[in-house]
C-alpha cells in the first residue's frame, strides 16, 4: 500500500457537478444515439395502429370475399422496362378497365416505394415505362373495373434482371 | 430462551410435508416437499440445541429489538453472494453453452434463482432489516409484536429456500419474477402479512409525533408488494398435493396482470423500499439532514401514484390494446421528474460537504447508488418510447438497463446501508477496514461500467441486426448469426459481472471481520480523521 504524500486536494460542489455532467452526458448521448437509430432503422411496422386497423378487418376482409366471387384473373408482366396488367374474367374474356394504379411497395423502406400510374395500351391491356430494381418487391394494383371498389391484387414478387420471375 | 411451542409447531408443519411427500402427485412435489422435511427438521434441531430452561431475562421495552436486524443484515450478505455468483455463471452459460449441467443447473432454471437470488434474496433481506432498523430508530419504539419479527426473518427465509430449489428442481409458474409455485406463494403471503402487522404496529405504537418519509416509502413498498403478490398469483392449483396450477387470468389479460405485476415490482421494490434506505442512510453517513423534506414528500406522492400505471409498456406492439399501451408509455415518461427529484434530494443532501466524497468511500458508495438511480431512471422512459422500444426490446439493452439500477441503485444503497449498519448493531468502533470499502467501490463500480457499456454496445448491435435489410428486400442476417455476434460481449458482461461479485466477496469478508470485531491496521484515508461515532443502539 503506497501513503500519498501529496497535499490531498479537496472535492467540491463544481467537482460534483462535472463528474454528474460528464456521468449523464454520457447516459444522454447513449440514449439519444439508440432513439435516433431506431427511428431511423426499418420498424417491422406492417400498420400504423393496430387497434384501428383491427376495426377495419371485418370489413376488409367482406371486400375480398365480394372480389374472390367474381372469379377474375388477374396477369402481370414486367420485362424490357415495362409494366403490364390485365384482367380476365370466369370464362377467360378480358374485363373492360377505366384505369389501372400499380404501387412497387419496398418490403423494408417506405422511401424506396414507388407508385406509378398504368395507360391504356393495346386490347384491355394497361401498361407503363418503369424498372424495378432487382429484389423482393410487393406490388398492390389497384383495377378501376367500374365496380363499388376497384379490384385489388396484392402479390410478393422477385425482379431479377429487371424481369418478373 | 424456552421455545416449547415453536417446536412443536415446526414438527407439526414438518410431519405435513412428510405426508405430502410420500401422497404428492408428481415426482419434482414429492422432491420438493422431502427439502422442506429435512429442512424443517434442521431448523427443529438447532432450535432444541439451543433451548434453556432458565428463566428468560426481563425484555426492556425501550430498548430496539435489533436481533432480527443482525441476522437480516449476515443473510442479505450472504444471499447477494450467491445470487450474484449464480448470475456469474449463467452469464459464462450464455458465452459457453457447454456450462449447461443438465437437468438442474440449466440456464432455464439457474436464470429464475439469479433474478429471484439477487432481487428477493439479497434486496428483499436487505429491505426487511434496514426497514425494520430505520422503523425503530425514526418512531423511537421497540418493534412490534415480540418475536413476531423471528418469524417474518426465519419465515421468509424459508421461502427463499423453497423458491430456490423449487426452480432447480424444475418447478415454475413461468411468471417473471413470480416463479414460485401456489404452495410457495401461500406461504409468501403469510409471511408478508405478518411483515406489515409488524412494520405498521410498530409505526403505531410510535413516540415520534412524525412518520419519517423513508418509513412511508417502506409502507408503500410492503402494502404494494402485498397487493401485487396477491393478484399476479390468483391461479388454480391442478392438485391439492401437486407442483401445477393455472393462472386465473388468459391471453392478454394475464400478459398485462404479469406486467402489472413486473413493472411494480420494480417500482415498489426495487425502488420506494430502496428509496426508504436512501432518505435514512444518505443524511445518517452524511450527518447532514435531507437537501429539502418537502421534496421527498412530492417525491414519495408523485412515485407512487405513477408507478403503477407504467406496467404496459413491457407490452408495446402486442394485442394489448393500443391505448393500454399509449397510457404505459405516457406515465413511464411522466415517472422521470418525480425520480429526478429525488435523485437531486439525495445527491444535493450533500451540499456543502462534497469533500466527503473524497474521504468517506462509504458515502462515495451511495452517491454512486443515486447517480445510477438517476441513470435508470432516465433509461427507462426513454426505453418506453413506443418507437425506441421497437429497436431495445428483446435485445441486451434491456439487460444492460435493468442491471444499472439492480447493480448500480439497489446493490450499492445497499452496501453502504450494511457498511453503515453492522458497526452499530454489534457495537464495533469502526468497520474492519475501510482501505477493502474504496476496493469494493472501485470493483463494483467498473464492474458495472463495464457491465453497462458492452450491454449497449451489444443490444443496439443486436437491435439493428434484426431489422438490417438489404437494398433487395432480403433481411441481412439469420437469428443465428447475430448470436453468434454476441459471443465476445458475452464474455465482456461475464468480466463485468465478475468484477462486481469480487467487490462483494471482499464485502463479506470486511463485514465478517467487523461482526468478529477485528480492525484492520491501515492508513487512514486521506486528509480525513475517521470519524468515531459511539454506537447508540440498544442491546439484544
Amino acid at each position: 500500500m503506497s501513503v500519498d504524500t501529496r497535499e490531498p486536494r479537496e472535492f467540491t460542489g463544481k467537482h460534483m457537478l462535472l463528474t454528474i455532467l460528464a456521468f449523464f452526458g454520457v447516459v444522454i448521448g447513449v440514449n439519444l444515439t439508440m432513439a435516433t437509430l431506431a427511428n431511423t432503422s426499418w420498424t417491422g411496422l406492417v400498420v400504423e395502429n393496430t387497434y384501428v386497423a383491427s376495426q377495419q378487418f371485418n370489413q376488409k376482409a367482406e371486400e375480398g370475399r365480394v372480389q374472390a366471387a367474381l372469379g377474375w384473373t388477374g396477369k402481370l408482366t414486367i420485362a424490357g422496362g415495362e409494366v403490364r396488367y390485365s384482367l380476365s374474367d370466369a370464362d377467360g374474356k378480358p374485363v373492360p378497365l377505366q384505369g389501372v394504379k400499380v404501387l412497387f411497395r419496398h418490403p423494408a423502406y417506405e422511401a424506396e416505394d414507388k407508385s406509378i400510374t398504368l395507360a391504356s395500351a393495346v386490347g384491355q391491356e394497361f401498361a407503363a415505362q418503369h424498372t424495378p430494381r432487382d429484389g423482393v418487391w410487393i406490388v398492390e394494383m389497384d383495377a378501376d373495373a367500374g365496380l363499388a371498389q376497384p379490384y385489388r391484387d396484392v402479390r410478393r414478387i422477385m425482379i431479377s434482371q429487371g424481369a418478373l420471375q | 430462551m424456552k421455545i416449547g411451542i415453536e417446536i412443536v409447531a415446526l414438527g407439526l408443519f414438518a410431519f405435513m410435508a412428510l405426508v405430502a411427500a410420500g401422497f404428492g402427485v408428481d415426482e419434482p412435489f414429492r422432491q420438493h416437499m422431502w427439502v422442506l422435511f429435512f429442512v424443517l427438521l434442521g431448523f427443529i434441531a438447532i432450535l432444541l440445541r439451543n433451548t434453556s430452561f432458565a428463566p428468560a431475562a426481563p425484555v426492556d421495552p425501550s430498548a430496539y429489538m435489533d436481533g432480527p436486524i443482525r441476522y437480516g443484515a449476515i443473510a442479505t450478505m450472504f444471499w447477494g453472494v450467491v445470487g450474484m455468483l449464480v448470475g456469474v455463471v449463467i452469464a459464462l452459460q450464455l458465452a459457453n453453452p457447454d456450462l449447461n449441467v443438465e437437468p438442474w443447473f440449466n440456464f432455464g432454471r439457474l436464470r429464475p434463482l439469479h433474478t429471484s437470488g439477487v432481487v428477493f434474496a439479497f434486496g428483499g433481506n436487505a429491505l426487511l432489516c434496514t426497514s425494520l432498523y430505520v422503523v425503530q430508530r425514526t418512531c423511537r419504539a421497540r418493534l412490534f409484536g415480540g418475536d413476531l419479527a423471528w418469524f417474518v426473518f426465519w419465515g421468509y427465509q424459508l421461502f427463499i429456500v423453497m423458491a430456490a430449489t423449487g426452480y432447480l428442481l424444475g418447478i415454475t409458474e413461468s411468471r417473471e419474477y413470480a416463479e414460485p409455485e401456489w404452495y410457495v406463494d401461500l406461504w409468501l403471503t403469510i409471511v408478508w402479512v405478518a411483515y406489515l402487522l409488524l412494520f405498521l404496529g410498530t409505526i403505531l405504537k410510535r413516540k415520534e409525533p412524525h412518520i419519517y418519509v423513508a418509513n412511508w416509502f417502506y409502507l408503500s413498498f410492503i402494502v404494494t408488494i402485498a397487493m401485487l403478490h396477491v393478484i399476479n398469483n390468483l391461479s388454480m392449483p391442478a392438485s391439492f398435493l401437486g407442483s401445477k396450477s393455472y393462472s386465473a387470468f388468459s391471453g392478454v389479460q394475464d400478459a398485462l396482470t404479469q406486467w402489472w405485476y413486473g413493472h411494480n415490482a420494480v417500482g415498489f421494490f426495487l425502488t420506494a423500499g430502496f428509496l426508504g434506505m436512501m432518505y435514512y442512510f444518505v443524511p445518517k453517513q452524511a450527518n447532514r439532514p435531507v437537501y429539502s423534506y418537502r421534496l421527498s414528500i412530492i417525491h414519495f406522492w408523485a412515485l407512487i401514484f405513477l408507478y403503477i400505471w407504467a406496467g404496459p409498456h413491457h407490452l408495446h406492439y402486442t394485442a394489448l390494446p393500443d391505448w393500454a399501451q399509449t397510457l404505459g408509455m405516457a406515465f413511464s415518461i411522466m415517472l422521470w421528474m418525480p425520480s429526478w427529484g429525488g435523485m437531486i434530494n439525495g445527491l444535493m443532501t450533500l451540499s456543502g460537504a462534497w469533500d466527503k466524497l473524497r474521504t468517506d468511500p462509504i458515502i462515495r458508495m451511495m452517491v454512486m447508488a443515486v447517480a445510477f438511480y438517476g441513470m435508470s431512471t432516465f433509461e427507462g422512459p426513454m426505453m418506453s418510447i413506443k418507437t425506441i422500444n421497437s429497436l431495445s426490446h428483446y435485445t441486451d439493452w434491456t439487460i444492460g438497463h435493468v442491471h444499472s439500477g439492480a447493480l448500480g441503485w439497489v446493490g450499492m444503497i445497499s452496501f453502504g446501508a450494511i457498511y453503515y449498519m453492522v458497526p452499530k448493531l454489534w457495537n464495533r468502533e469502526r468497520l474492519y477496514s475501510l482501505r477493502l470499502v474504496t476496493w469494493h467501490f472501485w470493483l463494483a463500480t467498473l464492474g458495472i461500467v463495464v457491465y453497462a457499456a458492452v450491454m449497449w454496445v451489444s443490444g443496439i448491435m443486436q437491435g439493428l441486426m434484426w431489422r438490417e435489410y438489404d437494398e433487395q428486400g432480403f433481411l441481412v442476417y439469420s437469428f443465428a448469426e447475430t448470436v453468434a455476434a454476441m459471443h465476445p460481449y458475452y464474455i465482456m458482461r461475464a468480466i463485468g459481472g465478475a468484477m462486481y461479485l469480487s467487490g462483494a466477496l471482499i464485502m463479506a469478508w470486511n463485514i465478517a471481520m467487523t461482526i468478529l470485531g477485528h480492525q484492520r491496521e491501515e492508513e487512514p484515508m486521506p486528509g480525513s480523521i475517521p470519524a468515531l461515532r459511539p454506537a447508540r443502539s440498544g442491546a439484544r
